[in-house]
C-alpha cells in the first residue's frame, strides 16, 4: 500500500474542514452556513436515496423532508460526523418508508421506480463517456448490489465521516456483511486487473 | 427518531477496513465523478432545500411526508380545468390539497385536514420567504385559498398546542 498523502487525500480533508466549521455555525444558528451545508450534503443525500431505488421526484421530496427534519434535532447534534451519520440515516429510513407506500400502490406506483441499483447507467448510455468510465462501470456492476449501494454512497462521504456512515448504515465494524474495505478492495483488484484501467 | 451514538473510535475508518491510500481515494472520487455525470441531483434541489428550511429551526415541528402526488380529471395538459391533488401524511395530521390552476396564472387550493378540526393554515407561496395567505380550517376540515400565485410552495398547520406546527415540503404549484 502506498502512502496515505496525495492531492486527492488533501482536497478531501481540505473539504471536511469546511463542513466541520459550516455545520458549528449552523448549529448557533447562522442561516447562510446551514444553507451553505445543504450545498455540500446534498449530493451525498440525493445518492443514498436514489440508491433506494426512488424515481427523482419522490428521492426530492425525501431528501427535502430529511433537512425539514434536522430543523428540530440540529441542537441536539455533537459534530459533524454525528450529522452526516443522522442525515444519512434518516434519508435512508425515509426512502424505505416511500418505497413501501410505493410498493403498496402498484396501480400507479410502478413508474416512479428505477430498480434498486437506482439509475446506474445502461450500457448504451456510455457511449459518449470515457473509455475509463467505462471500464470503471464495467467493473463495478460485477460487485453484489449491496457492494455497490455501499460504495456509491461512501464516494460522496467525506473521510473523517466514514466510521459514523458506516455504523449508521448498520453495518458494524467487523461484520462479515460488506464493509466499504471489502467491496473497495474488491473493485481495486478488479481495476488494478484491467489493463484498460491506467493510473493518470 | 434518536441521533445515531458517535463511534467508539472516533479515528477514520472501521477496524473491517484497510486505510483508505491515494489509489482509493482516487477510486472513490472517480465514482463520485461517475454517478453524479449519470444521476445528477435536479438543478433545483439546493434551492427547494433552502426554500423548505427557511421557515426556522426552532419551532416545535412536525414533517409530513408528500404521500401522493396526481394529475387528475383532463391529465396533464395545461390549462384552467387541470387538477391536481397532493397528499401530506404525518402521525397527527393528513393534509389534502387539490390545486386548480385559474386564468391569470393563478391557482385555488381546495385543502382538507384529517382528523377533522378547525386550524390555522399558512401557505408561503411564490418563493417569498414570508407567509404569504392565512386561513382557518372550518369544522370539517376544509379550507380554500384563492389566488395563490405559481413557484415553491409550502403550507404550515398550527395545532391546537401552542407552537406547535405540522408542515409540509416545499412544492412547486
Amino acid at each position: 500500500m502506498t502512502s496515505e498523502s496525495g492531492p486527492a487525500v488533501d482536497a478531501a480533508a481540505a473539504r471536511a474542514t469546511r463542513v466541520a466549521g459550516l455545520f458549528e455555525r449552523a448549529r448557533d444558528g447562522d442561516r447562510s452556513a446551514l444553507d451553505d451545508l445543504v450545498r455540500e450534503l446534498n449530493p451525498l443525500l440525493w445518492h443514498v436515496v436514489r440508491a433506494q431505488g426512488l424515481g427523482t421526484e419522490e428521492a426530492a421530496d425525501v431528501v427535502q423532508t430529511t433537512w425539514l427534519q434536522l430543523l428540530r434535532r440540529l441542537t441536539e447534534i455533537r459534530s459533524p460526523q454525528a450529522l452526516t451519520a443522522w442525515l444519512v440515516t434518516t434519508a435512508k429510513r425515509q426512502a424505505w418508508h416511500t418505497r413501501t407506500q410505493l410498493r403498496s400502490r402498484p396501480a400507479d406506483g410502478t413508474e416512479v421506480m428505477d430498480g434498486l441499483a437506482g439509475a446506474e447507467p445502461a450500457p448504451a448510455d456510455l457511449v459518449e463517456a470515457s473509455e475509463r468510465r467505462r471500464v470503471l462501470w464495467r467493473h463495478l456492476r460485477q460487485l453484489p448490489d449491496r457492494c455497490r449501494e455501499l460504495l456509491r454512497i461512501v464516494a460522496f462521504v467525506d473521510r473523517p465521516d466514514y466510521s459514523a456512515v458506516a455504523e449508521a448504515l448498520a453495518m458494524p465494524r467487523g461484520s462479515i456483511g460488506p464493509t466499504r474495505g471489502r467491496c473497495l478492495a474488491k473493485l481495486r483488484e478488479l481495476l488494478l486487473a484491467d489493463p484498460a484501467w491506467e493510473i493518470p | 427518531m434518536t441521533v445515531p451514538p458517535p463511534p467508539d473510535d472516533p479515528g477514520p475508518f472501521g477496524a473491517a477496513d484497510d486505510p483508505l491510500d491515494e489509489f482509493d481515494q482516487r477510486v472513490l472520487d472517480e465514482l463520485a465523478a461517475a454517478f453524479a455525470e449519470v444521476d445528477p441531483p435536479p438543478a433545483d434541489l439546493d434551492q427547494r432545500v433552502g426554500f423548505a428550511i427557511a421557515l426556522g429551526r426552532d419551532l416545535e415541528l412536525e414533517v409530513a411526508r408528500l404521500s401522493e402526488d396526481q394529475l387528475v380529471g383532463s391529465g396533464a395538459r395545461a390549462g384552467p380545468d387541470r387538477v391536481r391533488t397532493l397528499t401530506f401524511d404525518c402521525a397527527t395530521l393528513t393534509v389534502m390539497v387539490t390545486v386548480v390552476a385559474l386564468p391569470g396564472d393563478r391557482r385555488r387550493l381546495d385543502g382538507w385536514l384529517a382528523p377533522a378540526a378547525p386550524l390555522a393554515v399558512d401557505v408561503r407561496a411564490g418563493g417569498s420567504s414570508e407567509v404569504t395567505h392565512t386561513v382557518t380550517a372550518d369544522e370539517t376540515g376544509r379550507f380554500v385559498i384563492d389566488g395563490v400565485p405559481p413557484g415553491l410552495a409550502q403550507l404550515t398547520v398550527h395545532l391546537p398546542e401552542p407552537g406547535r406546527t405540522v408542515v409540509t415540503p416545499a412544492v412547486v404549484l
